[in-house]
């Protein structure tokens, strides 16, 4: 059984390296900072308010730690929402506007990082 | 070689159809739907990589070497396409860069270590590389195979989880299903193909090369259809 000593040390090397990866994901992700988003509140009149506006309709005290209600950055400033902000925002503009397209309606980009992260496009108009 | 190269041409245009023709999503642009098209390509070839291990098979009645040219040179195509999937993209849109970090969300992450492995093992598993550095050819099979199975799972993860030509959960369960039986075909080939009478045809390793080219020559042409579809305005 000369075996079982190494193979636990492997497991446990890959344990450890797992949680390496996990924290280091975790510190970049946080770090990372918000791309420009070229967003323009006049072209989304037709989406009921709270489907962004969320913490108006499920009355929660939605304030991040420096008490910013703007979407993007109340999700980057609270920890457990900035680790997944990429892909919260993601499903949200791309589901909306897939259904639209899918729909043949004019609809916004659905993966396009020059459309919605570009500086050209974007001076940060999001509110 | 009929058969061989007919069931390679299955292999690559059924999950391509099921995945990305049926249920199809809308196209994004030229360019970025190549360039995804080529990722799954590129994917689905791993998976035959598993099938076409390098061992002879009862089928074609070719030497051992046609064998092992095959699923080195379906292996370097591999590479070829997902090396298109990454530049097209960057070029295409310089801003993908910032998915590359270890921060991006964990799909991009399972990518990202899929070519970073890819890209270990391939010159790692060229014979006079592999020659040197393990003392016998079981030990290179196993690290070799080890690694392979990595690249899979972390590619199902990537496709899965960036989900937007595997959206559905039916393509899911399909890209879960090929995943599993290609980790399972060692299962399915027996240990010593049963070849019947006659021998083999020697020589052959040069046409195992212009079958790997083929296979890169149409992934690229239905990686590049697929892009020309997605974008006129049909129901696509």
């Amino acid at each position: 059984m000369s075996w079982r000593p190494g193979l636990l040390l492997l497991a446990l090397l890959l344990f450890a390296f797992g949680f390496a990866i996990r924290a280091g994901h975790d510190q970049l992700a946080l770090k990372h900072p918000v791309l420009p988003i070229n967003f323009e509140h006049s072209n989304h009149g037709s989406v009921n308010r709270v489907v962004c506006h969320h913490d108006f309709a499920d009355k929660s005290s939605a304030a991040s730690a420096t008490g910013n209600r703007t979407c993007v950055l109340c999700h980057k400033e609270t920890p457990a929402l900035a680790l997944n902000i990429e892909r919260d925002f993601h499903r949200l503009c791309v589901s909306c506007h897939l259904e639209r397209l899918q729909g043949f309606h004019e609809s916004g980009p659905i993966r396009s990082y020059k459309a919605c992260h570009s500086l050209a496009a974007a001076v940060n108009r999001v509110d | 070689m009929f058969v061989l190269t007919l069931r390679i041409a299955l292999c690559l245009i059924v999950p391509f159809g099921a995945i990305f023709l049926l249920g199809a999503m809308p196209g994004v642009n030229l360019a970025w739907d190549f360039s995804n098209a080529s990722g799954f390509i590129a994917g689905v070839l791993f998976l035959l990589l598993f099938a076409y291990t390098g061992r002879p098979l009862a089928q074609p009645r070719h030497d051992g070497k046609f064998f092992m040219v095959l699923h080195r040179d379906l292996g370097l195509v591999a590479l070829a396409m997902l090396v298109v999937h990454v530049a097209v993209m960057l070029v295409d849109e310089p801003l993908v860069a910032d998915q590359l970090s270890l921060g991006a969300p964990w799909p991009m992450v399972a990518g990202n270590a899929a070519t970073l492995i890819l890209l270990l093992l391939v010159p790692l598993s060229l014979a006079s590389v592999r020659r040197r550095l393990w003392s016998t050819h079981r030990h290179f099979r196993r690290w070799h195979y080890a690694a392979s199975v990595v690249i899979l799972l972390l590619t199902a993860v990537h496709m899965i989880g960036i989900g937007y030509y595997t959206g559905a959960i039916s393509k899911t369960v399909f890209w879960v299903a090929l995943t599993v039986l290609a980790l399972s075909a060692r299962m399915f080939q027996p240990a010593r193909p049963n070849l019947g009478a006659g021998g083999r045809r020697r020589k052959t390793a040069r046409l195992a090369s212009y079958l790997s080219i083929g296979v890169l020559c149409s992934g690229l042409l239905l990686a590049g259809i697929y892009s020309l579809l997605g974008s006129v305005d049909l129901p696509l």
